[in-house]
């Protein structure tokens, strides 16, 4: 009571605590206590109200001094500060800042961020996956990350790319990640059998080394993938495997696919030239297109002229097989947006 | 004696209480009493009596032995119809305090419930030793039933409150009520209320050093208030309500305390002899708390829910 014991009030505005502000937090995040209880402590510190939210939230709870809640508000406009995995913390200080005000954000902040991971019970098993998946890992990241997913117990594992929306039809590693074709499900599987209805299986890495080849393979191979082909295997690629490789390290566009990017905007669909690619009729081609084949006749004449090379000799039918698949792997977006 | 490992403190609490460390010690010496008793009043009391919609009046009453005591009155500046009574007494040991302290968590009652609420200003050991405290306390409570009608308070509808010493005068107050066929309570409140002079429960024995209000504290606050009667047969139940055999007859009591403070083990006993004896007692024992903990740090998740818990048991028996 406080005629006992006083009360627990704001610091010093002049005199800086910085040690009282560690130990303060360093005690929180022992007792593992939650966000709320951290950010009500804070502003009791910082005498003004303190707020949180999460990454790409531009609002969230706000407590005032005496630790009652207020409605969410922005942050923006406050000082603030980040926590590591992009958190913001803000304090509503009107006037000039006190002594302590960054040291309690900044302690704050890392205290949250402790306490976020260890509320996210699927971090860790996250967590190995990106460094697994990732190019700049080191091997030694990699090798502890490997035995937390226990992979040595299996002697090849494959990288398997799911779309964020199909749901897993098994229980394995698995992880939200970004890629330059959009945010994807990583699926680490002992075995190249689909785990769910639309998948692109990697090929077998046989050494946690290995993994980050399966998973350029599996994105790959999900890019191509299509309502005729919902699973698709990069071992049954074979060679066009190191030419997907080859295309997804370059910066730049071939031509050829350059310009079939341009054939495609016009009467041509990529499916029509699929079609053609895999040896259609004109006939068939005029029945799929809803055109006389008179008319087919026409556009297959203005074809070579287009594509800047004849589709209909073997060699020409061989380029357009591969510019098609070129093509679909630089413009597939996973999250479904152009 | 065997030694006990201590619950530890709940960890905002222990985090509150390292970082406020210096600012008041957890054992307190008969020496320290005068500076103890220069702790400033609390100057958002008038803006909270504002805020509440209340006045505040003082009398002068007749406490114990003749002497004159003095009362503080908060309620609605025309209180019409009669509403509930909530008959304060501050805490401190028993040796510190004013009747101001306490007061502000049942000022919101006056506009919810029309409450009035007496807080009184017992005379303080060790100048003025048991009985004192105890009957300046009973004889406020006496002098608030007889005046129901002009304080605006419902004679049948009064409740006693207090914390710490406070809780343990309240406790008393209710034994003396029943035993002198005095005011008839609705309820006793008693927050961590301090109940047994002997301080030899396993309780008391922990917590020494630490915390807030440790043994040795409470041998000052009970050598003050009791002298050389301390821990002997000569003490009766109305100043060491702990001592009281039977129990029964009493109004619905509220008791909550903290798991690690000195008032734990007589707290909780004195709940079970409620019980024991009939009655109705409603026990909240708070892990890791220490003494007076709520009003310590009352941003904390364990404050806001003992605090909670006490005020729903409040508007219970209101509402009663």
């Amino acid at each position: 009571m406080k005629e006992l014991a006083g009360r627990l009030s704001a610091l010093d505005p002049e005199a800086s605590e910085t040690l009282k502000v560690i130990a303060y937090f360093d005690k929180l995040v022992d007792g593992r206590v939650g966000p709320d209880g951290m950010l009500r402590g804070a502003a009791v510190l910082c005498g003004a109200p303190m707020g949180h939210h999460g990454i790409e939230q531009d609002q969230g709870p706000r407590f005032t001094a005496d630790g009652t809640a207020l409605p969410p508000g922005p942050s923006s406009g406050w000082p603030s500060a980040a926590s590591g995995d992009g958190e913001i913390v803000w304090l509503e200080r009107q006037g000039p800042a006190h002594a302590n005000d960054a040291m309690v954000l900044e302690r704050l902040a890392i205290a949250l961020s402790i306490t976020t991971m260890r509320l996210d019970t699927l971090a860790p098993t996250r967590r190995a996956i990106e460094v697994l998946l990732s190019g700049d890992s080191s091997a030694e990241e990699r090798n502890s990350a490997a035995a937390r997913l226990s992979l040595g117990n299996h002697s090849v594992t494959y990288a398997i790319a799911v779309p964020a929306s199909e749901r897993l039809t098994t229980s394995l590693a698995h992880a939200m990640v970004a890629t330059p074709h959009g945010i994807v499900r990583a699926v680490l599987a002992p075995g190249d059998s689909p785990p769910a209805l639309r998948a692109g299986i990697g090929v077998a890495a046989r050494s946690p080394e290995e993994l980050q080849g399966s998973w350029r393979a599996a994105l790959a191979a999900l890019r191509l993938a299509d309502e005729d082909h919902p699973v698709v295997r990069a071992s049954d690629l074979g060679v066009l495997l190191a030419l997907a490789d080859a295309a997804d390290t370059s910066s730049a566009l071939h031509p050829d696919v350059a310009l079939l990017g341009v054939v495609v905007a016009g009467p041509w669909t990529e499916r029509m030239l699929r079609a053609l690619a895999d040896g259609a009729s004109q006939r068939a081609l005029a029945i799929a297109a809803g055109v006389h084949h008179s008319t087919m006749g026409i556009r297959l004449q203005k074809l070579p002229e287009l594509l800047g090379y004849d589709p209909l000799t073997p060699s020409g039918r061989t380029r357009l097989d591969v510019t098609l698949m070129l093509h679909k792997l630089a413009t597939v977006r996973f999250d479904g947006s152009p | 004696m065997q030694t006990h490992p201590i619950p530890a403190f709940d960890p905002e609490l222990d985090a509150a209480l390292e970082l406020m460390a210096g600012e008041m010690p957890s054992t307190l010496t008969p020496e320290m009493i005068p500076l103890l008793r220069q702790m400033p009043l609390d100057a958002s009391l008038d803006q909270l009596v504002a805020d509440a919609g209340a006045v505040h009046e003082e009398r002068t009453i007749p406490g114990y032995g003749g002497a004159e005591i003095v009362v503080s009155i908060y309620r609605r500046p025309g209180q019409e119809t009669a509403g509930p009574g909530i008959y304060h007494i501050h805490g401190g040991g028993m040796i510190i305090g004013n009747r101001f302290m306490g007061v502000q968590e049942f000022l919101p009652y006056i506009s919810s419930h029309g409450a009035v609420i007496v807080s009184v200003e017992y005379r303080l050991a060790p100048e003025f030793p048991d009985p004192v405290p105890v009957e300046d306390s009973y004889a406020g409570l006496v002098w608030t039933a007889a005046n129901a009608a002009e304080l605006g308070i419902d004679p049948g509808r009064i409740i006693v409150a207090g914390a710490s010493a406070g809780g343990g005068l309240s406790a008393g107050v209710t034994l003396l009520a029943r035993d002198r066929q005095g005011p008839a309570l609705l309820a006793s409140l008693l927050i961590y209320p301090m109940l047994d002079d002997r301080n030899e429960s396993i309780s008391s024995h922990q917590i020494q050093g630490i915390g807030v209000w440790d043994r040795t504290s409470n041998f000052t606050g009970w050598d003050a208030l009791l002298g050389s009667r301390r821990g002997t047969d000569n003490v009766s139940i109305y100043a060491s309500p702990a001592r009281a055999t039977d129990l029964s007859g009493l109004p619905p009591t509220f008791i909550d305390v903290g798991t690690a403070e000195v008032f734990r083990d007589e707290d909780v006993a004195y709940a079970s002899r409620i019980w024991a004896s009939g009655g109705n007692a409603e026990l909240h024992a708070w892990p890791g708390g220490f003494h007076g903990f709520d009003n310590f740090a009352p941003q904390a998740e364990l404050s806001m829910a003992m605090v909670d818990s006490r005020h729903r048991w409040l508007r219970r028996m209101l509402q009663s």
